[in-house]
C-alpha cells in the first residue's frame, strides 16, 4: 500500500546555523580570543630589529661574565692626543676632544670623548669590518653598557676610563691601558 | 618547539643566558608593540624596550608567576615609553587635540587585551600554516568569514572546513597547554 504524504505549505524547520566564530572551541583558546569586538589587530605586533633583539639578548652579560668567552687582547691603533704628551695636551685649548680606535684582530672599537664643564662625553661605536655589531657589552671600569639604537654606547663621567673591555657570550677583549 | 613559560622562567632565575634569549624572541613583538603604541618612533620604541628588558631581568627573583610576565611586560614597557615620550618632546608632533598624557593610563582590559593577542600570537606561530591561515581568518581578522569563502580561499571542499577548523583548534590547544597557559 503506498504511503500517503501530506503537502503543507508550511516551510521545512530550518536548523539554526552559528557563525563559524560561534561554534564550540577548547576553553584555553575560547579565553585568549577577543570578547566583545572582534577587531583584534590582525597583524600582530610589530617584531624590532634583528640587532635591538641581539641587544636585549646581551643584557645577562651586564652582570655577570660567560664562562665560555676567549680572552683577545686588543690595542690602540689611532690616538687623537698621540702627536704630543697627553698631559699636556688635555688642557690646551683643542684637549677637550679625544678620539681613540680600538682594534682586536677585525673588531674595531671608535671612541669620542668631550669634556664639558668638568664632565667627559663618550660616544662608543664596535664595528665587525664595515659594520656596527651589536653582540658585545663595554665594560669601563666598574661600569657596564648596552649599545642603543645603531650600536653606540653613550656614556658620561667625571673620570675617564683607564681599562675598557668589550663582553660577548664567546669572547672577551681587553685593551691596553691608556694615559690620560 | 614548544617551550613552556613555566621551564623558561626557571631558567631565568637561574641565570641560564639560553633561557633570557628565548623569553625575549617570545616576547619581544609584545614589548616593542606596546612602545610603538604610545606613538614612540622604531628606533626610540627598540631603545624603550630594551631599558623594560634590563628591568625585567634586574627583578627577574621578584617576579614568582611566570603567568604575569605578559602584563608586567606591557605595564612597566607603557610607563617607559610615556616617560620617554614625553622627555624627548613627542607632544609637538601630535595634533593639539591629542595629549601624551593623556595616554598614561592603560586599562586593565587593554593590558589583558593585548597579553591574550601575544600568547594567542605565539601559539599560532607554532601552527602549520594552513591552520595558522585558518585559524587567524575565522577569529582574528576583522569581518566574519564564512565556511564557503574560507573554503575557496584556503583550496578546500566547503563541507571540509569544519572539521579541519575542530582539528586546528585541537592543536592550538595542545601547543598552548604545553607553553604553560592554562586558559583559568
Amino acid at each position: 500500500m503506498k504511503k500517503r504524504t501530506t503537502k503543507t505549505n508550511q516551510p521545512a524547520a530550518r536548523t539554526k546555523r552559528t557563525r563559524p566564530s560561534q561554534q564550540p572551541m577548547p576553553k584555553v583558546v575560547r579565553n585568549l580570543l577577543p570578547t566583545k569586538t572582534r577587531k583584534a589587530p590582525a597583524s600582530g605586533f610589530a617584531k624590532p630589529s634583528a640587532a635591538a633583539v641581539e641587544r636585549y639578548c646581551n643584557i645577562p652579560l651586564l652582570f655577570e661574565e660567560s664562562s665560555d668567552s676567549r680572552t683577545v687582547k686588543g690595542r690602540t691603533v689611532y690616538d687623537s692626543w698621540a702627536d704630543g704628551p697627553a698631559m699636556a695636551l688635555r688642557d690646551s685649548a683643542d684637549g677637550h676632544i679625544r678620539r681613540l680606535k680600538l682594534k682586536a684582530g677585525n673588531l674595531v672599537l671608535e671612541i669620542v670623548a668631550e669634556q664639558r664643564d668638568n664632565v667627559w662625553e663618550f660616544v662608543a661605536r664596535v664595528y665587525d669590518g664595515k659594520n656596527a655589531i651589536n653582540s658585545f657589552v663595554l665594560k669601563v671600569g666598574g661600569r657596564s653598557f648596552l649599545p642603543q639604537t645603531g650600536g653606540f654606547f653613550i656614556w658620561s663621567s667625571r673620570i675617564v676610563p683607564k681599562v675598557l673591555r668589550l663582553e660577548s657570550f664567546d669572547t672577551s677583549v681587553s685593551f691596553e691601558k691608556m694615559p690620560w | 618547539m614548544t617551550h613552556n613559560i613555566h621551564d623558561i622562567w626557571k631558567r631565568v632565575c637561574r641565570s641560564e643566558a639560553t633561557a633570557w634569549r628565548e623569553l625575549v624572541e617570545t616576547y619581544a613583538g609584545l614589548v616593542n608593540g606596546v612602545a610603538r603604541r604610545v606613538g614612540l618612533s622604531i628606533p626610540d620604541a627598540e631603545d624603550c624596550a630594551q631599558q623594560t628588558w634590563l628591568a625585567l631581568y634586574r627583578k627577574r627573583e621578584s617576579i614568582k608567576d611566570p603567568q604575569s610576565l605578559p602584563a608586567w611586560l606591557i605595564r612597566t614597557t607603557h610607563r617607559q615609553a610615556v616617560r620617554m615620550a614625553l622627555r624627548l618632546n613627542y607632544q609637538s608632533e601630535l595634533p593639539d587635540d591629542e595629549n601624551i598624557s593623556d595616554r598614561r593610563s592603560l586599562p586593565d582590559e587593554l593590558v589583558q587585551q593585548l597579553e591574550h593577542q601575544a600568547i594567542l600570537e605565539k601559539g599560532l606561530e607554532q601552527l602549520d600554516i594552513r591552520c595558522r591561515r585558518l585559524l587567524t581568518a575565522l577569529f582574528l581578522e576583522g569581518d566574519e568569514v564564512s565556511y564557503r569563502r574560507m573554503a575557496a580561499v584556503l583550496g578546500l571542499k566547503p563541507n571540509s572546513v569544519g572539521s579541519m577548523r575542530t582539528r586546528c583548534l585541537k592543536k592550538l590547544e595542545n601547543i598552548l597547554k604545553k607553553m604553560g597557559y592554562s586558559g583559568d
